[in-house]
């Protein structure tokens, strides 16, 4: 069985250390791609410019506030686009604004997660996420 | 009551008897040549209360008494003597308790050789009529009493919406005589832009019989315009339209209590505005860097206890940079709660210093960048000096931070209008989206990453902050990629610390 791959759109160094630790600790074996803005997290998944050779992801870990393009424009294009709207994306975020979570369901996002202050609780958010969409979720075989 | 004798001639000339003449429901006097009275029917009798022998061979000039509305006993005199046909109104009295009031018609007579023969005196009594008109013109200058004692000023218009009335009220108000008021004069007084609405108000009204009400501006006889209600209400007499009738009170007083008012609520909103912001950034900005430090902080505290202690330099970066963020949020919050809370006053600044100072704080950032600041001479102004220090340092800062890929050239002028200074920062950095015009200002937004600019998000807030201390106003004007300007007006506040 092929490693999932999970892709990280944060502009915040912090979180993105963050999260490799939370995945090191959840010892599930995956891969993580980020990306730091939202105009990158697009060619990204479009293949564009230097992510030609890029694999499309498994998961989408989208954060809200990102320079250049935001990341409700970013889930917006994914959810438009016939191929790359099948991909859970998941909203990962420190905005508890109530506009932003109905917004991201609107743009169907597939879950929408509110960042927490303690990192066990956010290691125990991340362990979660991967055994539920790779292991609990039966998405379809050949969706790339 | 005997006949009054009467000579046979006049008599015989006039050819109408005694008895019709008593007959009649007019006085009726007969004088002769010498102005002697020889006859006086019953009716004059009863009038004046006299009797007849009392009257015989008098003047009938001695009935009258001179009175203050009449025509004086000289007049009288002179006309009679002219022996040509006359009215007038006499007030005869009797006694204190009886008063009458006649119009006497005077014709006289004259033989075939057109020489004068005496005269016929018709006395009416006039004396209701009369009392009418003392009770018309009692109550006409009770009204005018009031009206000009109101603090209310008072107009009538005709049908054609001509004024034809003003109360006293009113023309001390404007300051001009009746005569020029009257008609269209007043509206002369009225504010230019309010003449219009003013006319408008009252044909439409007009043509609709209905009652309107307004308010306009009004030049007082001091030259100020102030702010009147008018109210006007249509003149219905028999259901005939007959104009209007109306009145002005001046509600400057009261519209600028309202306009007080009204900015004081724009000003309590604002600051639950900006309330609000606080609440949302002790949420979201504050608890960022926390949540940095507090995952951090627990990360760490477990490799401590494990072998492997790699990473520990790295993830005590990540705490500690969450730790100085938080300390320039406070700092910066704080700066920003202080503008208002100033206690500094209001000194005369020269601008030019001001810059200079900028300039020396900003050296080595400056130095670094290689920043060309090319600035005009600048006036002296009362101000806040060292939030207007912040407000140049925060400006230039941001020019410099967003800069482009030249090195920074700021411009900076200030022009000279009819009741403030206009202050221009101009840059040749990248400039700003139209659609982000307002939302720089609010504060804790950021248009950019931390990653590519960092920041907290409240310099310009301060900054607008400053600006409206100073009763000023602060706005951007920019095109992406072609650099930004920021300009900001200042009043001359001449000692006015608020």
């Amino acid at each position: 069985m092929r490693v999932p791959e999970i892709l990280l759109v944060e502009d915040n160094p912090g979180d993105i250390r963050l999260t490799q630790e939370a995945l090191k600790e959840s010892n599930f074996n995956s891969t993580l791609n980020v990306v730091v803005d939202g105009e990158e997290a697009l060619e990204y998944l479009f293949k564009r410019g230097k992510f030609t050779a890029a694999e499309s992801p498994d998961l989408i870990l989208l954060d809200l506030n990102l320079p250049k393009k935001s990341g409700l424009e970013v889930l917006e294009e994914i959810k438009n686009d016939p191929e790359l709207r099948i991909i859970p994306s998941i909203i990962l975020t420190t905005s508890d604004n109530e506009r932003d979570i109905i917004k991201s369901y609107k743009l169907h996002a597939n879950c929408y997660i509110i960042k927490p202050v303690d990192f066990d609780e956010f290691a125990r958010l991340t362990k979660l996420i991967e055994s539920f969409w790779f292991n609990s979720v039966k998405l379809p075989e050949t969706q790339h | 009551m005997s006949n009054p004798g009467l000579r046979s001639n006049t008599q015989l000339s006039l050819g109408v008897s005694h008895e019709l003449l008593n007959k009649l429901n007019e006085g009726i006097l007969h004088v002769d040549h010498n102005d002697e009275i020889q006859f006086a029917n019953r009716k004059f009798l009863v009038l004046t209360e006299s009797e007849s022998t009392a009257i015989f061979g008098n003047s009938p000039i001695e009935l009258y008494k001179v009175s203050n509305t009449g025509p004086s006993l000289d007049k009288i005199l002179r006309m009679r003597n002219l022996h040509e046909p006359h009215h007038y109104e006499i007030e005869l009295e009797k006694d204190i308790s009886s008063k009458k009031w006649f119009r006497v018609s005077y014709s006289p007579i004259f033989d075939e050789n057109s020489i004068y023969q005496g005269a016929f005196e018709i006395f009416q009594d006039i004396t209701d009529q009369k009392l009418g008109e003392t009770l018309l013109q009692e109550s006409e200058n009770r009204f005018r009493n009031l009206a000009d004692a109101s603090p209310v000023m008072i107009w009538m218009a005709d049908t054609q919406n001509r004024f034809y009335y003003f109360n006293k009220t009113l023309l001390d108000f404007t300051g001009k005589e009746l005569s020029d008021e009257l008609g269209e004069g007043l509206l002369d007084d009225i504010f230019p832009e309010d003449r219009e609405i003013f006319n408008n108000m009252l044909q439409i009204s007009r043509s609709k019989r209905s009652k309107f009400k307004l308010e306009f501006r009004l030049k007082r006889y001091d030259g100020e315009f102030r702010w009147m209600l008018c109210v006007g209400k249509p003149k219905m007499i028999d259901d005939q339209f007959e104009g209007y009738v109306g009145s002005f009170i001046d509600i400057t007083e009261i519209k600028n209590v309202q306009e007080e008012l009204e900015e004081q609520t724009q000003e309590l909103k604002r600051s639950n505005e900006e309330l609000e912001q606080f609440a949302y950034v002790a949420s979201h900005d504050l608890q960022e860097p926390l949540r940095m430090i507090s995952s951090y902080v627990q990360i760490i505290e477990k490799k401590l206890h494990e072998e492997n202690r790699t990473d520990l330099d790295e993830f005590m970066k990540y705490a500690i940079d969450g730790v100085e963020r938080l300390q320039e949020l406070i700092n910066d919050l704080l700066n920003y709660s202080r503008v208002n809370r100033s206690e500094d006053p209001f000194i005369e600044t020269d601008f030019n210093d001001i810059i200079k100072s900028v300039e020396a704080n900003l050296s080595r950032l400056i130095d670094k960048e290689k920043v060309v600041i090319d600035c005009q001479d600048l006036p002296s102004l009362f101000v806040d000096q060292i939030q207007i220090v912040r407000l140049f340092q925060n400006l230039i800062e941001n020019s410099i931070k967003f800069k482009s890929e030249g090195d920074p050239v700021i411009n900076i002028n200030c022009e000279k209008r009819s009741d403030d200074y206009l202050f221009s920062i101009n840059d040749n950095g990248i400039g700003i989206d139209e659609k982000h015009f307002e939302r720089i200002f609010v504060i804790f937004h950021r248009l950019h990453s931390r990653q590519s600019y960092n920041g907290t998000g409240i310099g310009l807030a301060i900054c607008k902050r400053i600006i409206e201390r100073h009763k000023g106003r602060i706005w951007v004007d920019s095109v992406k990629g072609k650099g930004a300007t920021f300009y900001f007006t200042l009043k001359d506040m001449h000692n006015k610390a608020t």
